[in-house]
């Protein structure tokens, strides 16, 4: 048997292709904190697992177009009957209509198929840990998704003052603290992490603590990246 | 492997076809079923007792199918020690933007009409742990029961189909939508396609309003006649 960390992320697989299963199981043995419990290749499977092992995190790949819901109700299925489990969907369908069923579903993140494996370990810990994730690109597709649906009644809304769709739904997607907006707002206005400090009177180490978790919330891994949003998060 | 209990299944749907045909499949499929038109009456049956699984027609006479999920939902954060009512919409549309109200509004999941066995099956499972062999209803519903169930279909399409011709006549817009898509349901899980076709059309006229209505005595005409045929 090999060895783990007290804390390692239990992890839960299903994907109906073996070849997957077995190099996603191998990439994953090869970090200490994350311990893979099973690899399965059906939900039914999956699902009799799971009433005798116990898994902090399942990662799901599913066929999960915007017609086929088969994939939505197996993510709320799990979410309600398996609660304490978080579910991180890997899909080839990596468009912003499917990521936001899927997530109004149940599931804690989405990650494309074509993304890289690193990026995968990221959103596991990420989202194991209770976080949400999505890539930049899909928080920023999302938004701008929701702000062309919400239209015209929506315009005359953030007209009179309330915060326009786009912000609100990122504020949602991401809950960041009221705390880590003011210190992302400030960093969109072109101020440092130092000037940000004086200016509430707190320590560089507080300010660069609460930037980086904003940062990592969006998804967000530099300040370019941050700028390349901005557009969405302006009204912050 | 099969769980030990039969699971309780409450179908809603304001269609008798649907009712019948559906049910029947459920019940060869080694469950319990408990039939409602409305969503009031499924209110009241949640209220009694606990159900495996709900299937809900998302359009009820009375109210959406949303609206009973939230009311469901309700329900079950006054009183904690209620047990969790797995909800699935049934739904002839699957746009992204529908599903998302529903689910917003409570429902844990959405089936496209006509209902396939594949799909209940699925449900079955992933909610009841009930596993039904393929194609294993097949045997016990047999010819007599098909032709029990056309008869019903024909029967409640003509009642359907007079009262639409009286809903026209006195220009009442929403009983003729609700009537159509009632038709419609019925019609689909029958595989009548031609049938569709023609409510299609009618809906289309129901959309566009007074100058579409015109054309609806000759669909109903066509409607008629397919019927009786």
């Amino acid at each position: 048997m090999t060895w783990t960390p007290a804390s390692a992320m239990r992890i839960a697989l299903l994907d109906d292709h073996a070849v997957v299963r077995y190099g996603l199981a191998m990439r994953l043995a090869e970090e200490p904190d994350l311990d893979v419990v099973g690899a399965f290749a059906t939900s039914k499977e999956l699902m009799a697992a799971l009433r005798t092992v116990q898994a902090d995190l399942l990662l799901i790949d599913y066929a999960l177009g915007s017609n086929d819901i088969d994939g939505l109700n197996l993510i709320r299925a799990l979410r309600v009957r398996f609660p304490r489990s978080k579910i991180l969907v890997a899909s080839a369908h990596h468009n912003p209509a499917t990521v936001a069923l899927a997530m109004k579903a149940g599931a804690g993140g989405f990650v494309g198929k074509a993304q890289d494996l690193g990026e995968l370990i990221q959103a596991v810990r990420a989202v194991g840990r209770g976080r949400q994730y999505l890539n930049v690109a899909m928080v920023a597709a999302l938004s701008s998704m929701q702000q062309a649906e919400s239209g015209a009644s929506q315009a005359s809304r953030s007209l009179s003052g309330s915060a326009p769709p786009a912000s609100r739904a990122l504020a949602e997607l991401s809950s960041l603290s009221p705390r880590e907006r003011e210190v992302l707002r400030c960093c969109l206005e072109g101020l440092s992490v130092t000037e940000i400090a004086e200016k509430f009177t707190r320590s560089v180490k507080t300010i660069s603590g609460q930037k980086q978790s904003a940062l990592r919330k969006l998804g967000v891994r530099s300040d370019h990246e941050l700028f390349k949003i901005a557009y969405h998060i302006k009204d912050l | 492997m099969m769980s030990s209990s039969a699971p309780q299944v409450l179908l809603v749907d304001d269609s008798a076809t649907i009712r019948q045909a559906i049910g029947n499949r459920l019940q060869a499929m080694g469950c319990q079923v408990h039939r409602v038109v409305d969503g009031t009456a499924a209110l009241a049956a949640i209220r009694a007792q606990t159900y495996g699984l709900v299937l809900l027609d998302c359009y009820l006479p009375d109210m959406l199918g949303h609206e009973v999920a939230q009311q469901v939902r309700m329900m079950e954060s006054a009183e904690p020690q209620r047990p969790y009512t797995p909800l699935i919409g049934i739904s002839a549309e699957s746009d992204p933007a529908h599903v998302r109200l529903c689910l917003e509004k409570g429902m844990d999941g959405m089936l496209g009409k006509p209902l396939q066995s594949e799909a209940l099956r699925k449900m079955l499972a992933l909610w009841c742990d009930h596993e039904w062999p393929d194609a294993g209803e097949q045997a016990s519903t047999g010819e007599r029961a098909g032709e029990d169930l056309h008869q019903l279909f024909l029967r409640t399409s003509q009642y359907d189909l007079q009262a639409l011709r009286a809903a026209h006549a006195s220009t009442d817009l929403a009983v003729m939508a609700q009537l159509v898509h009632r038709m419609k349901g019925a019609a689909l899980t029958m595989q009548r396609a031609e049938i569709v076709a023609l409510l299609e059309c009618v809906e289309e006229a129901l959309r566009t309003g007074a100058d579409g209505l015109d054309s609806v005595p000759l669909l109903l005409v066509s409607l008629g006649r397919i019927l009786e045929a």
